[in-house]
């Protein structure tokens, strides 16, 4: 009740009034500091055959969420969808994140899935941030709305050959005569036709004898490393998932045959635990090329030492690292948008110019297509069971071994 | 080129023999009680585990793993047979089908839910290990399957041949009624049969383990598998198994010499197609009566 003795308005009622006044009106201004809640759809083929790399893309998107909201105050909700590791189920996947109010979209890991699912994000204009996916179709095929981190199928392999190029004509006794493992899916097909080309365009010093495609279900290679051998080889060019990797060094051990060179443009194995816990020492001296966490970078020990601790039996590695990267972009993307809303979103992300978090790259910045211009690759080679970076030179933790240990001398 | 020849040839052969193996449970199992297991290969997914386990926490060998495996899956299958799959023999097929894909579903689900989806691979020796006959190299890991294969064979044609309790299965299989009315305790004799099916495919999955990384995803790949190769190679018969699985391992090895070895696969299921066509009961399959 008011009182009728006194007066209506005193001074300290007055100074209340107008301290809340300009709090009502300073509002806007004190909303628009914090960016808007935003929900991210991550689309991972979390199980099914792939589900290794899928689980760990979606360690790096948990990681990366938690880490946006520290960094930009970025209050991010995500909505995982699993692919089965089955390339249709990527459209399915992405339909359903977009129904439950996804503003952006992260994904798929492999190109057939991504491409699916890109037809249901052009479908509904809702952005989506490829971590990783390679084909060059991803690109290539009109999509409006794709904004793919992960480099293209040709530069990766473009990028890989140089540095192996670098490292044979720096070498005393360098291989005569390589072959090609590659898988027969999108990823190794389309990294085989580049590496054809990139092999040429280079001028590379090694003779390429043979391409050997194989199956991704192949439950044994032994067929395919006896034709490697048999043709005379000393250097072993892979593109392979993880399994298909370890299949083939057994095979390798079982068979007597020691490459000089083992590199694999593009491939997985070296970065992945998986790697090592199959093969132990036989693990060491293979290569690989990859997007991978700068060693040397401002933030990477602390995210790294952070993944670490979050979770221990785990690697940060090529898959949880591309998919912090990609959460940072979208977190970038959405405070410059100051809005959550997809086409907003999809505005910034064009002219997104981001120093890169974690990974190894230049600035980011997507070209008219869609691809990150700045993607670059790092050379791994696996030493006392770790992935180590030996290339490019600025950031290289250790000197590239040449030739390969036998493996019967290991 | 000779030795080329030589090593894929010993390798289609022995991985053949490794097919045959994990196809025996299969047979033996539809050859008696006359239902399919399609959960037969999350039955050798979970042998694989055993092996996995037993070489990677406990440093046991891959043959002392597989005994223990067949024991675990033969009181499984026992247990299985005698609690739910014998209240299903009579039923009609596709009834069957769901019941034992919904059996599938559960065990994979729990070897997801125990060993998460992540490949185990195997950290025994043998995963790197053969022995060379000139200039031949034979891989100890599918030598020692093969070998166990064929002994396993051996030692079930004895049982079902000499033993009593052997002729009862086989009276079972011949005539299911029959044995009914002249007192046989069919009951029993399922429940022992499905049991000696499931460590079949536990053993089968052991000795694998340092061929193959334990993952629960393999399951449907397994059961796939077994069904080319005893479809191919008879359904119901013990040689058939071996013998479609030689077949399947030589036409995928020399298929990826000749070919491409992407079409590995292709040409094994168009081999198959050819046999459904030109001999429906496969090789060493019964005549339909």
């Amino acid at each position: 009740m008011t009182s009728l003795k006194g007066p209506l308005i005193n001074r300290r009622a007055a100074m209340k009034g107008a301290v809340g006044l300009a709090v009502a009106t300073m509002a806007p201004w004190v909303r628009a500091a914090a960016p808007p809640p935003v929900k991210v759809g991550a689309i991972m083929p979390s199980s099914g055959i792939l589900a290794f790399p899928g689980q760990a893309c979606v360690r790096g998107i948990d990681l990366g969420a938690k880490f946006a909201r520290e960094r930009y105050g970025v209050d991010m909700t995500v909505v995982h969808a699993d692919t089965q590791s089955k390339p249709e189920n990527g459209r399915i996947a992405a339909d359903s994140l977009i129904q439950q109010g996804c503003n952006v979209l992260i994904g798929a890991w492999d190109s057939g899935a991504t491409i699916s699912a890109l037809q249901a994000a052009e479908a509904a204009k809702v952005p989506m941030v490829v971590h990783i996916a390679s084909a060059n179709q991803v690109t290539s095929q009109g999509f409006t709305q794709v904004f793919r981190f992960y480099p293209p199928a040709a530069t990766i392999v473009r990028q890989s050959l140089a540095e192996m190029r670098a490292l044979v004509t720096s070498v005393n006794d360098p291989p005569k005569g390589a072959v090609v493992l590659h898988l027969s899916n999108t990823m190794g097909t389309s990294t085989a036709t580049s590496l054809d080309a990139a092999w040429k365009e280079l001028d590379l010093p090694v003779k390429l004898l043979e391409y050997i495609p194989y199956d991704e279900k192949a439950r044994d290679l032994s067929v395919e490393v006896a034709k490697a051998k048999a043709s005379g080889a000393d250097a072993l060019v892979s593109v392979t998932r993880v399994n298909d990797a370890i299949m083939i060094i057994r095979e390798c051990i079982k068979q007597a045959w020691n490459p000089k060179l083992i590199f694999s443009p593009n491939g997985n194995g070296v970065p992945d635990k998986a790697f090592y816990d199959a093969l132990g020492k036989y693990a060491d001296g293979a290569m690989s090329s990859n997007l991978w966490y700068n060693p040397k970078g401002a933030d990477a020990r602390t995210i790294v030492d952070r993944f670490q601790s979050t979770y221990a039996n785990e690697w940060m590695d090529a898959n949880s690292g591309c998919a912090f990267e990609a959460v940072q972009i979208v977190a970038d993307a959405v405070v410059r948008a100051k809005s959550a809303v997809s086409s907003e979103i999809h505005a910034a992300l064009k002219a997104t110019d981001l120093k890169p978090i974690l990974m190894y790259s230049g600035p980011i910045r997507f070209d008219a297509t869609g691809q990150n211009t700045g993607a670059a690759v790092t050379v791994l080679q696996a030493k006392e069971s770790k992935p180590r970076v030996v290339g490019p030179d600025g950031i290289a933790e250790y000197k590239a071994q040449y030739p390969l240990v036998p493996f019967e001398k290991r | 080129m000779l030795t080329l020849w030589g090593n894929v040839l010993a390798s289609g052969i022995l991985m053949g023999l490794v097919y045959g193996i994990i196809a025996l449970g299969l047979t033996i199992i539809f050859g008696v009680i006359r239902i399919v297991n399609f959960a037969h290969g999350a039955m050798v997914v979970f042998g694989l585990y055993v092996g996995y386990c037993a070489g990677a926490w406990w440093g046991i060998p891959t043959i002392v793993a597989a005994v223990s495996a067949g024991a675990l899956l033969f009181v499984f299958g026992y247990g299985l047979e005698t609690l739910v799959v014998k209240r299903f023999v009579t039923r009609p097929h596709h009834i069957q089908f769901i019941l034992f894909i919904g059996i599938s579903l559960v065990l994979s689900g729990a070897q997801l839910i125990a060993f998460g989806p992540d490949p185990r691979p195997s950290v025994s020796r043998l995963s790197f290990e053969t022995i060379a006959l000139g200039p031949i190299r034979l891989d100890l890991a599918r030598l020692q399957a093969a070998t166990v294969a064929a002994v396993m064979i051996l030692a079930l044609a004895a049982f079902l041949k000499y033993s009593t309790f052997g002729r009862f299965i086989r009276a079972a299989a011949d005539n299911r009624l029959g044995g009914l009315m002249v007192g046989l305790p069919i009951p029993k004799i399922y429940a022992m049969t499905f049991g000696i099916g499931a460590a079949c495919a536990g053993v089968a999955g052991a000795l694998i383990s340092p061929l193959f990384d334990a993952q629960p995803f393999l399951a449907v790949d397994f059961t796939l598998l077994a069904f080319v190769t005893v479809i191919v190679g008879g359904l119901g018969s013990f040689v058939g198994a071996l013998v479609g699985g030689l077949t399947i391992g030589l036409t995928e090895a020399v298929a990826a010499l000749l070919f491409a070895p992407s079409l590995k696969s292709a040409l094994s299921y168009g081999l198959l197609m050819i046999v459904l066509i030109v001999r429906p009961r496969g090789f060493f399959g019964a005549k339909e009566t």
